[in-house]
């Protein structure tokens, strides 16, 4: 089988996550028959592919929110069984969902902090009585600190921009001793300028030390935020690759099968259909 | 003198948007509108009445007021919770049912009168807890959940007492429900009324499951996947709106004196009025305590109005059926009026 990683360069950054041949099956349909993918500290990582190709359930395997049926989940080397999403925030593992599961009625400070509250100190906390206050002032910080561009942490978040709402769920995902982040088609719904501005905060996030694994379509993001490129194709991982030692019509070959015609061999029957 | 220079460099198009904050972000919210709204047609309906027949602004008529509406606001409070969360309880009807005949027939067997009405609650949460478990477990959706526990409820409080009011109640079963306290004109009511509004305030406002309530009725999905234990959220929600309506009923049972168990159609729907009134959404996410509070006091005061002015109490009817269609139908009218004109749609003849 494919290794992700054939040439392993001498004083890497450590790997943080690793799939090894993981499987995940819907009723009949094998949504994901082999996916390798290894996430290095502090890079940003880019997880492409056709519709269907298995992106996206093995980010959701990552963050919790599927069981694999086979294969292996490593983080930081050990391996994990994940059984929600909230076990894997407790390992450092946070997901920035394509709906973004922010809650429109509650302002930027409670979403920020919703299912982690500050309470007040006992007897109070017993109550389960907040610390407004203090979240407020702690959503205020990580807001400054990421730059997100919102007047204030009081603002309901339904009456924010696509954008704002955006940096609010990065914000959200990338607060608290988060190591890793996780995106689902961040930049899916945004126009040019809070592309830009989203984009921008996921190299932030990359400087700052965290990993970054994004499942994305658009590949004038995918080439201008990621360092590696893991592309799936009918389930499968095809290859992972340097962004910079590639172009966007090598990529594109490969999540359609144009390329890398050698590894999967229905690939070189619709090549040669193509030619 | 100000030169061009110490001005703000002109922004991008993100940055010239206004963005509200403090005082204004208060008045925008919604919930705040409502309420204001609510306490002003109160008042101007008050001073109509004080100007055309008088009486409305005496203490026996503002205290009355209290007695009139106290088991609708009691209930009302837990209940907006609960549609905040996107479920409807419309069991309380029956609830009041069961507990008032229950805390009757114990009080009439000579128990204490406190364990006689701490039963009536604890009666109102069990219902609660069957609520949730219909809902969270079985899976029916909670409008016809507690419509099935509204008339099994109703069902056994009837075979309780075999339809008969609940006799050999003691006199003083009736003293929290229609006395006044000493030679004062306040009622019993109107404390307890308060102290339960204030319980169910700071729960809203300063608590984890006041937030998760509007989390689970606002999105369930990205509430859970955020970590809110939305399952427990529902289940604490009914739990207090069935202790709450326990807790009306029992109110409810002392004001007559002696329990009936007949379902008070007005009551359940006051309730659900004052709620609606008061500015909760049945979508969910939406509506505070204090705002079904208004409601309630809202509805009060027309009915008072009216009985002042000697109208019908028909009319009643068409009172409360006109004010909850006016209430939902002017906000929703009036939003889409300003988000046409916000995003420079066409209006619909247009279209």
């Amino acid at each position: 089988m494919t290794s992700p990683d054939p040439q392993p360069e001498a004083g890497a950054a450590p790997i943080v996550l690793e799939t090894r041949a993981v499987t995940k099956h819907f009723g009949g349909v094998a949504a994901l028959s082999h996916g390798d993918f290894q996430l290095r500290e502090g890079e940003v990582h880019a997880i492409v592919g056709d519709n269907g190709a298995g992106k996206s359930t093995l980010l959701k395997i990552i963050a919790g929110a599927h069981r694999p049926d086979n294969g292996e989940l490593l983080i930081n080397g050990q391996p994990v069984t994940l059984a929600n999403p909230r076990a894997a925030q407790e390992l450092g593992v946070a997901t920035v969902f394509q709906d973004l599961g922010l809650i429109d009625h509650l302002d930027a400070a409670a979403n920020l902090f919703l299912g982690r509250e500050i309470h007040r100190r006992a007897p109070l906390s017993w109550l389960g009585v907040l610390d407004k206050k203090e979240m407020r002032k702690r959503a205020a910080r990580e807001v400054v600190r990421l730059k997100v561009n919102i007047g204030s942490v009081s603002q309901m978040l339904g009456g924010m921009s696509g954008g704002q709402r955006q940096a609010i769920a990065v914000a959200r995902a990338a607060a608290f001793g988060t190591r890793i982040i996780l995106m689902d088609e961040p930049t899916a719904a945004l126009g040019v300028r809070e592309t830009a501005a989203v984009c921008d905060l996921i190299r932030q996030l990359s400087d700052e030390g965290m990993s970054v694994a994004i499942v994305s379509h658009s590949m004038p993001d995918v080439f201008a935020v990621s360092e590696r490129i893991t592309v799936l194709r009918h389930g499968r991982t095809v290859k992972t690759v340097r962004t910079a030692e590639c172009s966007t019509e090598e990529i594109v070959g490969m999540m359609t099968g144009a390329f890398e015609s050698s590894i999967l061999p229905e690939n070189r029957r619709q090549a040669t259909e193509r030619a | 003198m100000t030169s061009i220079e110490s001005r703000p460099p002109v922004s991008d198009m993100a940055g010239t948007r206004h963005v509200p904050a403090g005082f204004e972000l208060w008045l925008k919210n919604r919930d705040v509108q409502r309420i204001i709204i609510n306490i002003s047609v109160i008042l101007l309906i008050g001073i109509s009445v004080q100007i055309a027949v008088g009486h409305f602004f005496s203490t026996r008529n503002l205290w009355g007021l209290f007695v009139q509406i106290g088991v609708v606001a009691i209930i009302a409070a837990p209940v907006s919770i609960v549609m905040v969360a996107g479920s409807i309880d419309v069991s309380i009807g029956g609830v009041v049912v069961l507990s008032s005949v229950v805390s009757g027939i114990l009080a009439a067997h000579g128990t204490a009168l406190w364990l006689s009405f701490l039963t009536g609650v604890l009666v109102g949460a069990f219902i609660g807890l069957v609520n949730s478990f219909l809902i969270l477990v079985v899976g029916i959706t909670s409008l016809i959940a507690t419509i099935g526990t509204l008339y099994v409820t109703q069902g056994i409080g009837n075979l309780l007492t075999n339809g008969l009011p609940v006799s050999g109640v003691p006199a003083n079963y009736a003293t929290i429900g229609s006395d006044t306290i000493g030679h004062s004109p306040i009622p019993f009511q109107a404390p307890i009324v308060l102290v339960v509004l204030v319980l169910f305030i700071a729960i809203q406002r300063y608590t984890s499951l006041g937030r998760y309530a509007v989390a689970t009725g606002s999105n369930r999905r990205g509430a859970f996947l955020n970590g809110v234990p939305v399952r427990r959220t529902i289940t604490l929600c009914l739990v207090l709106s069935g202790a709450a309506s326990g807790w009306g009923g029992v109110l409810y049972g002392s004001r007559i004196g002696t329990p009936i168990p007949v379902v008070d159609q007005d009551l359940l729907f006051q309730v659900i009025v004052a709620c609606v009134v008061g500015g909760t959404a049945l979508t969910g996410g939406r509506g505070t305590v204090f705002g079904a509070f208004t409601g309630a006091m809202l509805i009060a005061t027309v009915n008072d109005a009216l009985d002042l002015f000697g109208v019908s109490i028909f009319w009643q009817y068409i009172a409360l059926g006109g004010l909850l269609v006016m209430a939902v139908g002017f906000d929703t009218a009036f939003r889409e009026m300003i988000t046409r004109r916000r995003l420079s749609l066409p209006s619909l003849e247009d279209i």
